[in-house]
């Protein structure tokens, strides 16, 4: 099979607001993409879209359903966390597990009461006892024990602790990413994941506004340290952004050939975060 | 099939207090009394036989005056009885024990499916239930199922159990008299065919009223606060157009019968022998029709909802 997901001129409309406007993209097999953009830029929509939990217009398929009519037979092959607590505050965990068990063909119960014996989280407890950094522990543990080819992560670790998101991120790597599996992660904090991803959605305003492979960023994308006197040599290669840096104007260049650039000063690759607030200002 | 057991599963977990608690702690309650009332000789209290009876019959009043115990009472009014007497005074007195529990249980079948699909989306668990592979439709059955048979099962079994605790302690009252256990009380009594009556009647009026119920889960699905206001408002703003523009009740009358529970018990009374002919009437046929498309719709708006 080719792509797991692909979406095609996706719009969705709130009134006369766009939460998404012409929307395209792809999620390749074993790819982790990293969804970023502002608050309210339209990347909850996307995920639930592609989840089949909100309706929209145009074209998607995901695992080869279309979302709208398939969610159910999706929802076999993908796992979705959402950034707060989904999970009903009168379920208890043995109830939880049984629960996925009954429903879920892909479920592996040892694995999830695996995982959840590494925790604090008393099987006995309802989740509205459980404290929210464990309410995210807990629904990691359920949906890292369901063998999936997508998995979903719409601000996993928002809320939470840093020491918290650092062991989220770095479990999901060492235990859960196999590359067979996708992930597509949204969030606003850039670093946490920089490190992670394969491919990036930058996402502004209902609109994509940069869907590129990790690797190929540091070819197309460079940014410059340029010193005073070299300026005006630099703005004629119209950079898309430029900032202060100790008396030196830090400029990214987007498909500007490197042999240009090494001329006006130090040359490196854009962290993901100075690109994304490159695209922004756009 | 597994699913569906599993999510049924679901329900009771999360309507523990009304579907276990509730009937568990009412059965409870009304054994207390009963024993209460089997223990210390009362005269003025309310049982089985006594109301029914002096309803009817202002000297067995009287009588109670000077009884001395409400289930020797009961028993001396029996013996004086014809047999059919005797086994229409007990039925109806068995029956009247279930009141309490049948009561409670229509508020909690009402209230639980209007609550269904609309609690979920105000606490956004709802993505967590869609995130699992189970489709709109069994959802909407797995509670439609539970609310309008394993509940009330439930319930019933409160009410074999009352009834059943009845029947001991009338015979534990006959100990020490000339009343005869099994002429008196067992031999009159009809318990299994009360109870196999009431599975029927549960049967019946799920399909009887499915477009009241039908109605509640559509409303759960569709309304986006206060559903009470929804499952109130529209029958009673198209009762009044009905009466502004036909002048006739027609609509009004039928949504009516298809939703209270006495109407049909009466109904049901009155052809109790006829209940095959009635399973196929165009009344129920007309209910079953319109319950089935208001799940229906129920089904495609659980599909298309959001949170709230």
């Amino acid at each position: 099979m080719s792509e797991i997901v692909e979406v095609r001129n996706v719009s969705k409309h709130f009134g006369d607001f766009a939460a998404l406007d012409d929307v395209s993209f792809n999620i390749s097999p074993g790819s982790i993409v990293g969804l970023i953009g502002p608050n309210g830029a339209g990347k909850t929509t996307t995920l639930k879209s592609i989840l089949g939990l909100t309706s929209f217009d145009g074209e998607m398929s995901v695992l080869g359903e279309d979302p709208r009519s398939g969610r159910h037979k999706i929802m076999e092959r993908v796992c979705f966390i959402a950034d707060v607590g989904v999970l009903p505050r009168w379920l208890r965990v043995t109830d939880a597990l049984d629960y996925i068990q009954g429903v879920h063909p892909r479920f592996n119960r040892v694995r999830a009461e695996v995982m959840l014996a590494e925790t604090k989280i008393s099987k006995r407890s309802k989740v509205k006892e459980l404290s929210k950094g464990m309410v995210t522990q807990l629904h990691l543990a359920l949906v890292m024990a369901i063998e999936v080819d997508l998995l979903v992560l719409d601000e996993p670790t928002l809320g939470l602790d840093i020491l918290f998101r650092k062991a989220f991120y770095e479990r999901l790597l060492n235990d859960y990413f196999d590359n067979e599996t996708s992930i597509i992660i949204s969030t606003h904090q850039v670093e946490e994941i920089e490190s992670l991803l394969t491919h990036l959605l930058f996402i502004n305003g209902g609109r994509i506004v940069l869907d590129c492979p990790m690797d190929e960023i540091d070819e197309i994308y460079s940014e410059v340290l340029v010193p005073p006197n070299k300026l005006q040599q630099a703005n004629a290669l119209s950079p898309i952004h430029s900032r202060d840096i100790l008396g030196q104007k830090a400029m990214i260049f987007e498909n500007v050939p490197r042999e240009e650039l090494t001329n006006l000063g130090e040359l490196h690759a854009p962290s993901v975060a100075d690109l994304f607030v490159a695209k922004m200002h756009r | 099939m597994n699913q569906l057991s599993i999510l049924i599963r679901r329900e009771f977990w999360e309507n523990r207090n009304t579907f276990v608690l509730l009937p568990a702690i009412t059965t409870g309650f009304l054994l207390l009394m009963m024993l209460l009332t089997l223990l210390v000789s009362a005269t003025s209290s309310v049982d089985l036989n006594v109301e029914i009876q002096s309803s009817q019959n202002m000297e067995f009043l009287n009588d109670s005056m000077q009884a001395d115990n409400i289930y020797a009472f009961a028993l001396y009014q029996l013996e004086g009885r014809s047999t059919e007497e005797r086994a229409q005074y007990i039925n109806t007195g068995l029956q009247t024990l279930g009141g309490p529990l049948m009561g409670i249980l229509w508020f909690v079948m009402v209230f639980y499916l209007l609550d269904s699909l609309y609690s979920d989306r105000r606490d956004r668990s709802i993505f967590f239930w869609k995130s699992m592979p189970v489709s709109d439709a069994m959802t909407v059955i797995s509670k439609l199922v539970t609310g309008l048979w394993l509940v009330p099962l439930v319930y019933l079994l409160g009410v074999a159990l009352l009834q059943l605790a009845a029947m001991v302690m009338l015979s534990i009252a006959t100990l020490g008299t000339e009343i005869s256990m099994v002429e008196t009380v067992w031999g009159p009594a009809s318990l299994l065919s009360n109870w196999i009556q009431y599975l029927g009647a549960l049967l019946f009026y799920s399909l009887w009223a499915l477009p009241f119920f039908g109605w509640l889960i559509a409303v759960s699905a569709y309304a986006k606060s206060v559903p009470l206001v929804w499952v109130v408002g529209v029958p009673l703003a198209m009762t009044v157009v009905e009466r502004v523009v036909v002048d006739q009740p027609l609509f009004a009358s039928w949504m009516w019968d298809h939703m209270i529970p006495i109407s049909f018990l009466n109904m049901e009374q009155s052809v109790a022998g006829n209940i095959v002919n009635l399973l196929l009437s165009l009344q129920m046929l007309s209910a079953v029709v319109v319950g089935g498309v208001l799940i229906a719709i129920a089904i495609w708006l659980r599909g298309k909802a959001d949170e709230i």
